[in-house]
């Protein structure tokens, strides 16, 4: 097989791309638009099937509760802040959930988190996504400024639970659970703070009106996120900190008062279980009769939660192929008939290149060639384009390659079929 | 050179089938100015495009200095045209926008030349028809005698053992068609084999042989 003649390859491209210039220049746009949308869109797709996934993955064929307690019906609250005994009761009842055998018991919360006098940008600030206006002060205090932050607490079996991971830095110890204001409290952060802090920053915050230090003891990788009652939450750019369970110094009435705050948080936490609802709402009432405590009514969330979740799934899967067939379809047929239309008005021109030594699968290769050099451009800058949108390297860099290589081949195939279909000796006939 | 023994050629499908040459055998010497006359349809330019390698004949053995081109891939054939022969065509066919220079550079480039090669070859030839001046001028800008002049360097600038030239005069004045025709007897006289297909009996007169063609057969 002869060797392509590079130069010849280059010149036929050439002048089959410059060739109305305007119009080359609009298809390699359409491509580009293409392809950018097939990315995103596969991105998000991918995305939220991966997470419907992955969350069915660690909840498997169990259900979701959520447990609320009764306490504020009869005042029992105010009963239990003023009372050792009935804080000692609830401990007991919290313990022996956390210990049961027959479900696991996690506790999730969003506590959103003062940090003191920051530049942090408003992305991590509490109500950024619900459009409020997020970095206003929410506190001024000693002339410090107190910002809110989105806060996720856990309890110490959570990450293990859900399976979670770090991208660098340690989990949460056990000692990480119990209060101590000599220490400043570890938290984990999202991936987006990165950009912001490093492992062992000991930031200025403020948590339950009390002016606390944390450290950053590691990072989350990008797109982490976490079932919390109930619903997903993407941890990018949250703080994620202990759900205390004890207190170094409990005699302390300011350490006490947190710790029954705390402790009443700690009680209303998930359950996942393959038991049903009734018998986990029995489960539950017996214990607290056992234990002389507040109320407590369970709530299934499995199957409005996740099933919402694997539908909206589904759906956005089916609108993506939709979009990918239409998308192309209007490329590829794009792409064809302006390659034809250029064939066919330099179908003169090919005669003299026959005549001057060309092959028609020279030709063909420089169709071809032309094809894959609109294509590729397109490639290039709608790469370049994703990867500044979506902001990171992810499975969309490899599907839209193989859009463009289908986009090549399916493109290729009606101007290899009219160039074959050519007559030589018409090409460049004199009339007679 | 040059052996057509029994060629045959017929287009179209088994429905309407059309046989442009039957059982035309010729033999052509090195060195030979040979013109082809005959009416319009007569196969004339069907025989030259075998000639020339732009087409292949249905039946026949047609040979090339020892090699048999009848029995050549397309690929041979490509090569054939762009080694051996330099086509010449009424028309002049040209790219008209795109430069003298890069018009008679193309079969240069299909024979893989160095960017230097193809530079002194197109001068030199482009100096031997004396054009050279307009090297950088697009054919359309040119008149119809510069056209054929260049449509003729392109034809010997790989220097081709065989020009077929297809009325090589026919969109010219008589004046120019007569400057071109002493053209061609130079390049005859330097080595060139020509074939030229005319239907002006002075052109054939100016040749030293000639054969006719009719209903595909040579006469």
């Amino acid at each position: 097989m002869k060797k392509i003649n590079i130069s010849i390859l280059s010149y036929g491209i050439k002048r089959l791309l410059k060739k109305d210039f305007n119009i080359t220049l609009v298809l390699i746009f359409q491509c580009v638009l293409s392809f950018f949308l097939l990315a995103i869109t596969f991105n998000n797709t991918y995305a939220a099937i991966t997470t419907n996934g992955e969350f069915k993955e660690f909840i498997g064929d169990k259900l979701y509760y959520t447990v609320q307690d009764l306490a504020d019906e009869d005042g029992g609250f105010d009963q239990y802040m003023d009372s050792n005994a009935k804080f000692e009761d609830l401990k007991d009842f919290v313990e022996s959930l956390e210990q049961n055998e027959q479900f696991s018991y996690v506790n999730t919360m969003l506590q959103s988190l003062y940090i003191i006098d920051t530049a942090l940008p408003a992305k991590f600030a509490e109500g950024y996504e619900q459009g409020e206006n997020a970095l206003s002060i929410i506190r001024e205090e000693d002339g410090k400024k107190l910002l809110s932050f989105k806060g996720l607490q856990v309890s110490y079996n959570v990450f293990e639970e859900f399976g979670k991971e770090l991208e660098t830095g340690e989990y949460f110890s056990k000692d990480d659970f119990i209060y101590d204001e000599t220490k400043p409290i570890q938290v984990i952060l999202g991936n987006e703070y990165k950009a912001f802090y490093n492992l062992g920053d000991i930031i200025a915050a403020n948590d339950s009106r009390y002016d606390i230090n944390i450290q950053v003891k590691g990072f989350l990788p990008k797109d982490s996120y976490m079932p919390v009652k109930g619903s997903i939450v993407y941890l990018d750019r949250y703080i994620v900190y202990p759900y205390y369970s004890g207190y170094s110094n409990m005699g302390d009435d300011k350490h006490l008062r947190i710790a029954r705050f705390t402790l009443a948080g700690r009680a209303n936490g998930e359950i996942i279980t393959s038991d049903s609802h009734l018998n986990v709402q029995n489960l539950i009432d017996a214990l607290s009769e056992q234990y002389n405590t507040f109320k407590f009514k369970v709530y299934s969330i499995d199957s409005s939660g996740i099933n919402a979740i694997s539908q909206m799934s589904e759906k956005m899967a089916n609108q993506f192929l939709m979009l990918a067939l239409a998308l192309m379809f209007f490329t590829v047929f794009g792409i064809s008939a302006t390659v034809v239309g250029r064939i066919r008005t330099q179908s003169y021109e090919y005669g003299v290149n026959l005549i001057s030594g060309a092959t028609l699968s020279d030709i063909v290769v420089q169709a071809v060639g032309a094809i894959s050099c609109l294509v590729l451009i397109a490639l290039a800058i709608s790469e370049f384009a994703t990867l500044i949108v979506i902001g990171s390297f992810g499975v969309y860099l490899l599907l839209t390659p193989l859009l463009a290589i289908i986009t090549i081949v399916i493109s290729s195939l009606i101007p290899i079929s009219s160039i074959l279909k050519m007559d030589v000796n018409t090409l460049i006939r004199r009339k007679e | 050179m040059i052996q057509l023994e029994g060629i045959n050629k017929i287009y179209g499908n088994r429905e309407s089938q059309v046989q442009a040459l039957k059982d035309v055998s010729l033999k052509i010497l090195e060195g030979e100015m040979l013109s082809i006359i005959g009416k319009s349809g007569s196969g004339k330019s069907t025989l030259l495009n075998i000639l020339g390698g732009l087409d292949k004949c249905t039946s026949g053995k047609y040979t090339f200095d020892s090699s048999e081109v009848s029995a050549f891939s397309d690929r041979q054939l490509a090569d054939f045209r762009c080694e051996k022969i330099g086509f010449v065509v009424q028309n002049f066919a040209l790219i008209n926008d795109v430069s003298v220079f890069e018009n008679v550079a193309l079969p240069l480039k299909y024979a893989g030349k160095s960017k230097q090669d193809i530079s002194k070859r197109v001068r030199e030839v482009l100096s031997e028809l004396d054009i050279l001046d307009k090297e950088s001028v697009c054919p359309s800008e040119l008149s119809g005698g510069q056209c054929q002049r260049t449509a003729i360097a392109r034809a010997i600038v790989c220097k081709p053992k065989l020009i077929l030239a297809d009325e090589p005069t026919g969109a010219l004045d008589e004046e120019t068609g007569t400057i071109i025709m002493e053209l061609f007897k130079k390049l005859n006289k330097d080595g060139i084999t020509i074939v030229i297909v005319t239907h002006d009996m002075e052109i054939s007169n100016s040749c030293n042989k000639t054969i006719q063609m009719k209903d595909g057969r040579l006469v």
